[in-house]
């Protein structure tokens, strides 16, 4: 790497170690995690006697895979997306254009911090569910596997994000509309139920999108491996979940650059304020 | 000037769909300048300022910053020039320091001598609210932070957007300073758009009024009100009341008025056109053309 490339990187990195700090001092981001475990911790107390229908499988190991790829997909993908149309409309980027290399410093915070609000939501999920949920870790160090997984997961959905943020312009529709689409999608793919109980069209779809590998890879390594039966196929397929997370971090890492580096060309400050004009009218 | 000019620029047109802004504009910056662009709302000093950052493609005409057409240079001809732009909200959990302290980290690849950060804080008169968050900052200590951060890295050419916009007098006085600092001690070459004449005349060796798309007058403040000041206006009180009187020679005026009235003339006043009748004049007779000249 050159001397200029790692001086960018460091400058990256601090900004998202900063940006993840001031994240953790700000009451309304805390208060969003605490409601979150306390929300997790009650489904946990009262779901702790469900089972699956027909296989009397316990309802909240199943769940347990599915929570960690929804926590990935919301940190990796939906808050990225949120933080750059934001970042847009308020001049962050703008500020970054104004400094040399300032785009590729911005993306390495983005990343950064990303990576670490990840690692906090892994947390979340992973310590209440230790106490609560038997045998979580009773296949011992395979579930270490999932450590690769989530990183393939990352670079699978953070490009994803970075790609819907600058295609919507709109923070506030990204803020909704984004959730509601990542809810569906992540339903859809089957993290919270098996796949199997959908249409077979729905299935069809789910497929072909990174989030249900991403659950089926999680569950591969968390679940007994007899669980294989509540899949589609009945069966594991580690490389074909590996392959199709691959090739969306291939083509969002291919595809991401190139849509930021056109929605960064376009901003300029009278954009910025025309928006903030037609955002004040709209109050 | 000639090879010592940073900023050229040649035919500069401009326009969103069928309305156009700039229709030909013409100037050049030399070396050290303070140069204000001056002209009403929506004659195009932001769009003109946002081209030659970088931030916007022409439609037409040449332009050249620091020697590069700013649409295709480099990122170390970024490391070379510093903006202020208009209305920034962003960084508000930021703590004060640590963004200055960052956006310095930036610069450091391309052997710039960036400021001391705590030095240039001091500066700009912020040391006290170094580990103040950003968005508890008043209005005129955010854009006195806007110009901390587009200076962090010693640029050679600087720019600023309607820098003073909301300012109260007392802060507009103090930015005022540190320009003066700057220019004095760094020799930047500074560009700054104004809505305010006053501003103009204070900072800036000279004056670009742009009107109707092109630059209507290019001069010193001075110079600039010499040229439209053929008249002057004449103020007295003569017993108890008091008289005003627009003339082109005030001298022989005034002779005259002393002559004829030995007595009773007191509080004489002569005042000759500044910057702002000059301005006014300038726009005024554009807008005259530019109605009657429309092209289709």
């Amino acid at each position: 790497m050159s001397p200029t490339a790692s001086a960018i990187l460091r400058t990256g990195v601090r900004r998202g170690v900063v940006e993840f700090r001031n994240m953790l001092q700000t009451p309304s981001e805390v208060i969003y995690y605490v409601v979150g475990i306390i929300g997790l911790v009650i489904a946990l107390v009262v779901l702790r006697e469900a089972t699956l229908d027909d296989s009397g499988f316990p309802l909240v190991r199943f769940l347990l895979p599915g929570l960690i790829a929804m926590q990935v997909l919301i940190a990796a993908c939906f808050g990225p997306a949120t933080v750059l149309a934001t970042e847009r409309e308020d001049g962050t980027l703008l500020r970054h254009k104004s400094l040399p290399h300032g785009m590729r410093g911005y993306l390495t915070g983005l990343t950064v911090r990303a990576a670490l609000e990840t690692v906090i939501a892994l947390a979340i999920v992973l310590v209440p569910a230790t106490f609560l949920v038997d045998g979580l870790w009773e296949r011992g160090p395979i579930v270490l596997l999932g450590v690769p997984i989530v990183l393939l997961g990352l670079l699978a959905f953070l490009p994803l994000g970075f790609v819907v943020g600058s295609v919507f312009h709109n923070p506030r529709a990204v803020g909704g509309w984004g959730f509601v689409s990542i809810m569906i999608i992540a339903i859809g793919s089957g993290l919270f139920f098996p796949l199997a109980a959908l249409p077979t069209w729905v299935q069809i779809i789910v497929v072909a999108l990174p989030v249900y590998w991403f659950g089926h890879a999680l569950r591969s390594v968390i679940l007994p491996a007899d669980a294989a039966v509540l899949e589609v196929g009945e069966a594991w397929f580690p490389l074909i979940s590996l392959g199709v997370l691959a090739v969306w971090a291939a083509v969002g890492l291919v595809l991401a650059p190139a849509m930021l580096r056109r929605s960064a060309r376009r901003e300029s400050a009278s954009a910025i304020e025309r928006r903030r004009q037609a955002a004040l009218q709209r109050v | 000037m000639g090879h010592d000019a940073v900023i050229e620029v040649d035919g500069l047109a401009m326009s969103y769909g069928s309305k156009t802004v700039l229709r030909g504009v013409d100037f050049r910056v030399g070396r050290g300048e303070v140069v204000a662009l001056l002209g009403p709302n929506g004659a195009g000093k932001s769009t003109t300022i946002e081209i030659l950052e970088g931030f916007r493609a022409p439609s037409g005409g040449r332009v050249r910053v620091l020697g590069e057409d700013p649409l295709r240079a480099e990122e170390d001809w970024r490391s070379r020039i510093g903006v202020v732009l208009q209305s920034w909200r962003d960084h508000g959990r930021w703590r004060v320091r640590e963004l200055l302290d960052l956006f310095a980290r930036f610069y450091l690849p391309y052997g710039r001598r960036t400021f001391d950060v705590d030095e240039l804080l001091e500066m700009v008169g912020l040391t006290a609210q170094a580990g103040a968050r950003i968005r508890t900052l008043s209005g005129g200590q955010r854009r006195r932070l806007d110009v901390a951060i587009g200076i962090v890295g010693r640029p050679e050419m600087l720019f600023l957007d309607e820098p003073t916009a909301g300012f109260d007098p007392v802060v507009r006085r103090e930015f005022h300073e540190l320009v003066h600092k700057l220019t004095d001690l760094e020799g930047t070459t500074v560009l700054l758009t104004t809505h305010d004449l006053s501003e103009a005349e204070r900072l800036a060796d000279r004056v670009l009024i742009l009107d109707g798309g092109v630059i209507a007058a290019d001069d010193s403040p001075d110079e600039l009100a010499r040229r439209v000041a053929r008249t002057s206006e004449v103020r007295w009180l003569q017993d108890g009341v008091r008289h005003v009187h627009a003339t082109e020679d005030a001298t022989a005026f005034v002779r005259d008025l002393l002559v004829t009235h030995t007595d009773g003339i007191a509080e004489l006043e002569v005042t000759r056109a500044d910057l702002e009748d000059t301005y006014l004049a300038m726009v005024h007779a554009s807008g005259a053309t530019r109605e009657g000249g429309e092209p289709r």
